[in-house]
């Protein structure tokens, strides 16, 4: 494991892939700074970029902008008092009040580093939890592949408010993973006559549609567009002091260990991770009734916290090919889009091993860049967030349509996009999340292949589902999960009544 | 609002079971097989999941609205709703038009239009970040990733 470690630190540190780290990083340290676009939205405007370099070049790229999205959310949160992301939504708590003490570059300062370290924690339990992981899953068998999908399509359907709709999202997703030729048979599924249709509805219109082009239908919609913020506050110093550093340390290490649990559990993120671990800092620290007014570790819990999560919500998505969040489920489909299949394979077939590696130490490295594009960038935030959004919608707009044109120089994948857009678009406004869609797609040929092969070893036994352990365990698992989110619903209905 | 999304959840659930049934049917005509699964038990099995899916909603909305809810669409913001509807149409000509006439004299248009749309005041600044932008997609695209965007007309 440690040579295969160095290896990847020497992959990563090669000139292109170096720069697509820091390229990414920067990234999405602007995306994530601006309300309204999140990390997936900026990891879908990319994909055409992906597409054309090497696989652990496109991989440093999104995990740089996952962890720069990640730290980007705090920089309108601290002066503007908007989150960028709901990761940085406990953020402000604390950071906003600093703002208005005249401590913006304070603020930002200790956010940078906050997230560095509870990024730098989750970057090594990263490589040390991932490999063992990984060993246990490669005994899986085509049954708990099968219950595994189900698992993580149960998981993500039932985080949102309402887990019926979340299903009804999942399932419409595998329904339409089995549009086109079926590998197997070679007979045409749901296609109705159209010969485009024959390859099936391919994954990047789609997930242009519904992360990135949705996202610019609802905020008109809303009419939320912003001609660009007044955050023309001084920033001053931005290097944290000795006692501002010695004040986040203990509640930032914190912070980055329970992201990192949080981000394990597949379904969770960092919006659930920074509240808690904000509260757990109010507890340890000496001036807990302090929080609120702008105290260290109250920006430094939930900043470390919310990249403690990036490493965290990586594990299960490298080792069982299950994400850990939305950002994780749009970067497994764009793992997919580029031919990497995120699973317990990676770690034993010698490619995957070097691409494993590479984001292994990649994730080590991009907290360096991260902290450095911090503390750099912090001077300029505040034009980061006089960007108007009148001019940047029209142009996310512009790159979803060239974007899902790039896919295989076809106008129906930008029909494909548009159409999902516009499906998007009613989802969001109706309750219905985008995820469990995205999931079940890029899930559905997972399932169905694997549900195929378990049959097929069983002589259609479907008791094989029952009588291998993990499988059991994963399935019961699904019913649990469904059962308890569907009773909280009710209960949650009945109190807002 | 919570009256227009029951409405909504109202619909959605009895599309929802008419299109998980109708689809069944149709995966219903695939041939299946006599080790395994079938080109067609897949859908089928999705199907009647989403059926059951549907029909759980479907009573739910009924049993919370104490029957079928009316559509309230006066809580909807009208004016942004109708802003969303020049978007998506925007969007789709501008689609519609990229191969006939290119993607270097639509695409400017289509962004100063949606500026303009989205109420952006500078109008010699939006035509300006209009065209650099195009201009510089288009040089990535081509010379970058050897991507080759419609030409239309110059082509």
């Amino acid at each position: 494991m440690f040579a295969n470690l160095i290896a990847g630190f020497i992959n990563v540190l090669q000139p292109f892939n170096f720069l697509m780290a820091v390229f990414g990083t920067v990234a999405g340290v602007v995306i994530g700074a601006l309300p309204g676009l999140s990390g997936s939205t900026g990891i879908i405007l990319l994909l055409p970029l992906v597409y054309k370099i090497d696989a652990s070049a496109a991989l440093l790229l999104l995990c740089g902008l996952f962890c720069g999205s990640m730290y980007g959310g705090s920089i309108s949160a601290i002066l503007l008092n908007t989150p960028g992301t709901p990761s940085a939504t406990a953020t402000l708590l604390d950071g906003y009040p600093m703002t208005q003490n005249g401590d913006a570059g304070r603020a930002l300062g200790i956010s940078a580093v906050s997230s560095f370290i509870g990024g730098l924690v989750s970057a090594i339990c990263l490589a040390l939890i991932a490999p063992q992981l990984a060993k246990v899953a490669l005994s899986f068998t085509s049954p708990d592949f099968f219950a595994l999908s189900i698992f993580g399509l149960s998981i993500m359907a039932s985080t949102g408010k309402d887990t019926v709709k979340g299903l009804i999202a999942g399932f419409i997703g595998l329904l339409i993973s089995t549009v086109g030729v079926d590998q197997v048979a070679g007979i045409d599924r749901f296609t109705f006559g159209n010969v485009r249709l024959m390859r099936g509805l391919q994954l990047l219109p789609v997930l242009i549609g519904v992360f990135a082009l949705s996202e610019v239908f609802t905020i008109v919609q809303k009419g939320g567009e912003r001609e660009g913020a007044a955050a023309s506050q001084r920033v001053g110093r931005v290097i944290p002091t000795k006692a501002d550093f010695s004040a986040l340390l203990v509640s930032a290490i914190v912070g980055g260990l329970i992201g990192v649990f949080i981000g394990i559990i597949p379904g969770t993120g960092g919006a659930i991770s920074c509240f808690l671990a904000y509260q757990v800092a109010k507890k340890i620290s000496k001036r807990g009734d302090q929080f609120g007014t702008g105290v260290p570790e109250g920006i430094a819990a939930p900043e470390a916290s919310n990249n403690g999560t990036t490493g965290g919500a990586l594990i299960p998505m490298l080792c069982l090919g299950v994400p850990g969040d939305t950002v994780t489920s749009v970067m497994l489909g764009a793992l997919t889009l580029i031919g990497v299949r995120p699973g317990p394979q990676m770690f034993v077939e010698p490619e995957g091993i070097t691409i494993v590696y590479a984001i292994l130490a990649g994730m080590i490295i991009i907290q360096f860049i991260m902290l450095l594009t911090g503390l750099g960038c912090a001077k300029v935030s505040p034009s980061i967030l006089k960007i108007p959004q009148t001019v940047l919608l029209p142009i996310i707009a512009a790159l979803c349509i060239v974007g899902a044109f790039s896919n295989s120089n076809n106008l129906f994948d930008v029909l494909i996009a548009i159409c999902f857009g516009i499906l998007g678009f009613g989802m969001k406004k109706f309750g219905y999340p985008g995820a469990p869609l995205v999931l079940g797609i890029v899930l559905g040929p997972i399932a169905e292949s694997n549900l195929n092969r378990a049959l097929i070893l069983s002589e259609n036994s479907w008791s094989t589902f029952v009588t291998h352990p993990i499988s059991c365990v994963f399935l019961i698992l699904s019913l649990v999960i469904i059962v308890f989110s569907v009773i909280k619903n009710i209960k949650d209905k009945k109190e807002s009544r | 609002m919570k009256d227009t999304k029951k409405a909504a959840d109202f619909i959605i659930s009895i599309i929802l079971i008419a299109l998980s049934a109708f689809l069944y049917m149709t995966a219903d005509k695939m041939p299946g097989a006599t080790k395994g699964i079938g080109p067609g038990d897949y859908p089928k099995f999705i199907c009647t999941i989403l059926f059951i899916l549907g029909v759980i909603q479907l009573i739910s909305v009924v049993v919370s609205c104490k029957g079928i809810p009316l559509i309230a669409f006066k809580e909807i913001n009208r004016k942004f709703l109708l802003r969303a509807l020049i978007m998506v149409v925007a969007t789709f000509a501008y689609y519609k038009l990229m191969k006939p006439i290119g993607y270097l004299l639509t695409t400017p248009f289509f962004l100063f239009g949606s500026f303009m749309l989205f109420g952006y005041k500078k109008k010699v600044k939006g035509a300006v970040i209009a065209i650099i932008f195009t201009v510089v997609v288009y040089l990535l695209f081509t010379k970058v990733f050897m991507i080759f965007l419609p030409r239309g007309i110059l082509g």
